[in-house]
């Protein structure tokens, strides 16, 4: 099915979405790209600012499209430059199996207008006077003249601000160790009936001293210990507490530190984490291990995706973190838990590097590959290397050795390696062949004594653990 | 020093840092050294940073009680879903939202050779319209409940002396099983044991005495009239009425006869129908559904002063759907095998099947009778794919109805694009491998046109999946 440049022009919602789709159309921006049998559906995922890619898919039948991008504008840019590579074939389509995210699009379209062939529910947007042309969208402006005193004086007001920003976190994690003194104090058993309140204060105040991500982590932090049992709340907030000190004395003791400060200020951008030389970039195999999206007190969604590494090289898990606001509405799933793909990713700096954004991937041609047969001896030997390095970390991925589920009186279940009598308390719902079977290997992650299980390989095959 | 030495010299700190105040003079002898001497809000963040560290790394809550593993998932007698398809099962259990939609594609598969797997869908405990393949999971479930529950011997064969060794669901199954087999052997076990049962299992239980069911059954049938049960008791009654025993008052069959009489019509060949009475109410009509419950087939026909033979000869069938209904329904609970067989023969002869009248009959209907009326109901004009398969269930031959031009009609119906996905899910569940494929292709050869959707449709993954399943030759 052919698109016309024409009705492409007609689409797009103003100059400035034709102008950014034009600056889209690179091969190196797009992967997993393919088309319906009939080829009247196209998909693909293109980079975006984020750790995982957009997915943007278009029905060409009667110009439909979606985007998981945040753009308020319809159609967007990622979605007019799918049409436009389809319609000058700048880049190849290749008929293939549908993927689910597309499916999910398409069942959701059949529901709300009945007709999936019916047109577009929305008109684009238009959003300027100037007429909208494609040629005029791909020539390229050219570069203005910088003036070198202009350089300078940018380059010293940065290093001016950096410092400022340098200064304002200190103070902060000063009333933050203040505040926590303070709870000390007072008493942590008043601390846990008042945790909501109290957190958000403080949270409020690292957010006016530039510590944004430590703020989130404060008002996540009410979540984390109210889900524990009442018994164990106190050792919860004592752990919640002393891992924040930890944290804030190792800020100031290396304030340079791309891994503290991502915990306190914000991470790189996704620009500067690729010019940086000591980011590992590994391409390996790769399993999605599970997904979670969850809305945050800041009205920022967070996706977190996390990765199996099938192969040799590179660190054993990575982790793909993308915010959103929650007003862009629910996006879909940028992976199927469980598929298999050939992955670039590139992983932000640390001592035990984990966090990472991806590339590009592409899908496996062989058949489906086992997980490394390396799990860790007991659950001691798998976090302490990471806690010995960066005591402050909340989650750790961790695989496994074979064990089995065991139920206590009150339905709660407990995770036992097989040989030994240890058992660790499973702090999802695992109801389901999962407590009927041996657990040969399982991907989970460890939380402050508790496991979340993400995947086990059992006698039934793999068991998804989080849905 | 051991953890749990470290951890009692924590409880006065841990004690303090509850209810509020400085611990810093209670901090373990072996950490001093680590710490800075005066104290003040220093030493306490990092007393606190160490018991922090401490208490993460090396202490775990345990369990309040005793811990079980619970009995590993049984295997069940047919294959899963092989692997290839599992992402299409997925897919379409997500989009059937409905538990009665997931068990007719549990259905659906079980006719094809097929279980779920069960990481993508397990039946409920309590389910008892799923197949009996599922039996041991359901138990599986059933155990997994009840943390204190003795464990289960395993048997080849239910007996009375193992009875109480069996799970509810699999002793249904082995009963039902043995019905087929040995009639006689499972009325026996049900004459021991039934008894001892709570009312609904017993009900299950006895309800498998349709199948099967001989003269041999009457002296036990007879003696469910007196069970504590009402439902039981009218379930006996039926069966003991099918066996030629009169189960119904007279007063109620002679009753039922007043709402109808026997009309001659004709100048030079008289014939004989028997019609209904025109009635009024509403209450009329309630009160005739009434005593069409309470009657018998053969009862209600000597009323009438005719033969159960007679009067399906002279029913005249499509005057009047309600008692057309009322009637098929009273044969199919009382009536017998032969007085069964020749409604059905009538009845296949019309040429407008009403849905109803025949769902009315489909508890008695053999395999190939469904099937029949099945592929009539298609060819009606108001026969639907999902019609069909409320008669026949899943795994039948369309392969000559497809190439029809009813058949092609219908193809074209589920293409629409304004038509609701049930007829496309009906041809999913109906069809057997063979006419899933060539569906699929008359469905490719329509979409795309002009008010079709299009063949990635979601509509047709189930059917797409019928289609990609392997033959077992089930």
């Amino acid at each position: 099915m052919k698109v016309e440049l024409s009705a492409i022009e007609a689409l797009a919602p103003d100059q400035a979405s034709l102008k950014a789709a034009a600056g889209l159309k690179k091969p190196g921006k797009w992967s997993n790209m393919g088309m319906s049998s009939d080829s009247r559906l196209i998909w693909g995922a293109c980079a975006g600012s984020g750790a995982n890619p957009y997915l943007v898919m278009a029905d060409l039948g009667d110009m439909g499209s979606k985007c998981t991008c945040p753009s308020r504008k319809f159609p967007c840019k990622h979605a007019l430059a799918l049409f436009w590579m389809r319609a000058d074939n700048s880049l190849s389509f290749q008929p293939g199996e549908i993927p689910e995210w597309v499916s999910d699009w398409l069942n959701r379209r059949r529901k709300t207008t009945g007709t999936p062939g019916a047109p577009a529910a929305s008109r684009p947007v238009s959003t300027e006077d100037q007429p909208k042309d494609l040629s005029a969208a791909t020539l390229e402006e050219p570069e203005a003249l910088e003036d070198p005193k202009a350089v300078a004086r940018r380059a010293a007001a940065a290093e001016k601000r950096a410092l400022e920003t340098e200064q304002s976190v200190l103070d902060a994690l000063t009333a933050l160790e203040g505040w926590i003194h303070d709870q000390l104090r007072l008493g942590l058993a008043p601390f846990i009936d008042d945790v909501t309140a109290r957190c958000r204060r403080i949270a409020a105040r690292l957010v006016d001293g530039k510590a944004a991500t430590l703020a989130g982590r404060l008002d996540e932090l009410p979540a984390r210990l109210l889900a524990l049992p009442v018994g164990d709340r106190v050792r919860g907030a004592v752990i919640e507490l002393g891992k924040l000190v930890l944290l804030a004395r190792a800020f100031r003791m290396d304030p340079k530190n791309p891994a503290i400060r991502r915990s306190i200020l914000s991470a790189e951008n996704r620009d500067s984490l690729l010019e940086n030389p000591d980011a590992l970039r590994i391409t390996s195999h790769w399993e999605v291990l599970g997904e979670k999206v969850e809305t945050r007190r800041d009205g920022l969604v967070s996706q977190t995706s996390w990765l199996l590494n099938l192969g040799d090289q590179g660190p054993q898990f990575a982790v793909l973190l993308d915010y959103y606001p929650a007003s862009a509405g629910k996006r879909s799933s940028v992976f199927t838990i469980g598929e298999q793909f050939e992955g670039d990713l590139v992983f932000y700096p640390a001592q035990q590097p984990s966090r990472a954004i991806l590339l590009g991937r592409k899908s496996l041609e062989s058949e489906s590959l086992k997980w490394p047969s390396k799990p860790v001896a007991n659950l001691i030997a798998g976090v302490a290397p990471h806690l010995y390095e960066e005591p402050w970390l909340v989650d750790i991925p961790i695989l496994l050795p074979p064990g089995q589920i065991m139920m206590d009186e009150l339905g709660k279940a407990w995770w036992q390696c097989q040989s030994g009598n240890e058992l660790t308390q499973i702090q999802n719902d695992v109801a389901g062949p999962l407590q009927g079977t041996q657990l040969a290997c399982a991907a989970a992650i460890w939380s402050s004594g508790g496991l979340t299980l993400l995947a086990a390989q059992t006698s039934w095959g793999r068991i998804n653990c989080v849905s | 020093m051991s953890v749990e030495a470290l951890y009692d010299q924590l409880d006065p700190i841990l004690t303090r840092w509850t209810v509020g105040g400085q611990s810093g003079g209670l901090a373990p002898p072996a950490w001093e050294a680590m710490l800075t001497p005066s104290q003040g809000e220093e030493r306490e963040l990092q007393q606190l940073a160490l018991v922090a560290h401490f208490l993460d790394l090396c202490v775990r809550p345990t369990p309040a009680s005793e811990v079980k593993a619970l009995p590993n998932l049984p295997v069940l007698s047919l294959p899963l879903v092989p692997e290839a398809q599992r992402p299409l099962v997925r897919r379409c259990l997500r989009n059937s939202k409905e538990q009665e939609m997931r068990r007719q594609m549990a259905m659906m598969l079980v006719a094809r050779g097929y279980v779920l797997h069960p990481a993508d869908w397990m039946p409920s405990a309590h389910d008892d319209a799923i197949p009996d393949v599922y039996a041991p999971w359901r138990d599986w479930l059933t155990s997994q409940a009840s943390f204190g529950a003795k464990a289960k011997t395993a048997h080849e064969a239910l007996t009375a002396e193992n009875w109480d060794d069996w799970w509810p669901a699999a002793r249904l199954a082995a009963l039902r099983a043995l019905r087929l087999r040995n009639p006689n052997d499972a009325r026996s076990l049900l004459e021991a044991k039934a008894s001892g049962e709570t009312a609904d299992v017993r009900l299950r239980m006895i309800e498998c005495m349709a199948v099967g069911l001989s003269q041999n059954d009457l002296t036990y049938l007879e003696s469910l009239s007196s069970d504590r049960a009402p439902k039981i008791k009218a379930f006996a009654a039926s069966l003991l009425a099918r066996l030629g025993r009169q189960s119904a008052r007279e007063e109620d069959n002679a009753e039922l006869a007043t709402y109808f009489k026997i009309e001659t019509k004709g100048i030079f060949t008289k014939t004989r129908s028997v019609v209904a009475n025109v009635l009024k109410t509403p209450a009329q009509h309630a009160s005739r559904e009434a005593v069409f419950l309470r009657s018998d087939f053969e009862g209600f026909s000597k009323a009438l002063g005719l033969s159960s033979l007679e009067l399906i000869a002279l029913w005249p069938f499509g005057t009047n759907e309600d008692v057309d209904y009322c009637l098929a329904a009273l044969c199919e609970r009382t009536a017998s095998d032969g007085c069964f067989k020749a409604l059905y023969d009538r009845i296949v002869k019309e040429a407008n099947l009403p849905l109803p009248l025949v769902l009315a009959l489909q508890g008695r209907l053999a395999k190939d009778q469904q099937q029949e009326l099945a592929i009539r109901t298609l060819m009606s004009a108001a026969g639907t794919f999902w019609a069909a398969y409320q008669i026949s269930g899943p795994n039948v031959d369309l392969t000559d109805f497809l190439k029809s031009a009813r058949g092609q009609a219908l193809i074209k119906a589920c293409v629409a694009e304004n038509d609701h996905a049930q007829n496309a899910q009906g041809l999913a569940l109906i069809a057997s491998q063979a006419s899933a494929r060539i569906a699929l292709d008359h469905i490719a050869r329509e979409t795309g046109k002009e008010g079709s959707t299009t063949l990635t449709d979601p509509r047709f993954d189930l059917l797409r999946l019928n289609a990609a399943l392997p033959d077992t030759g089930a």
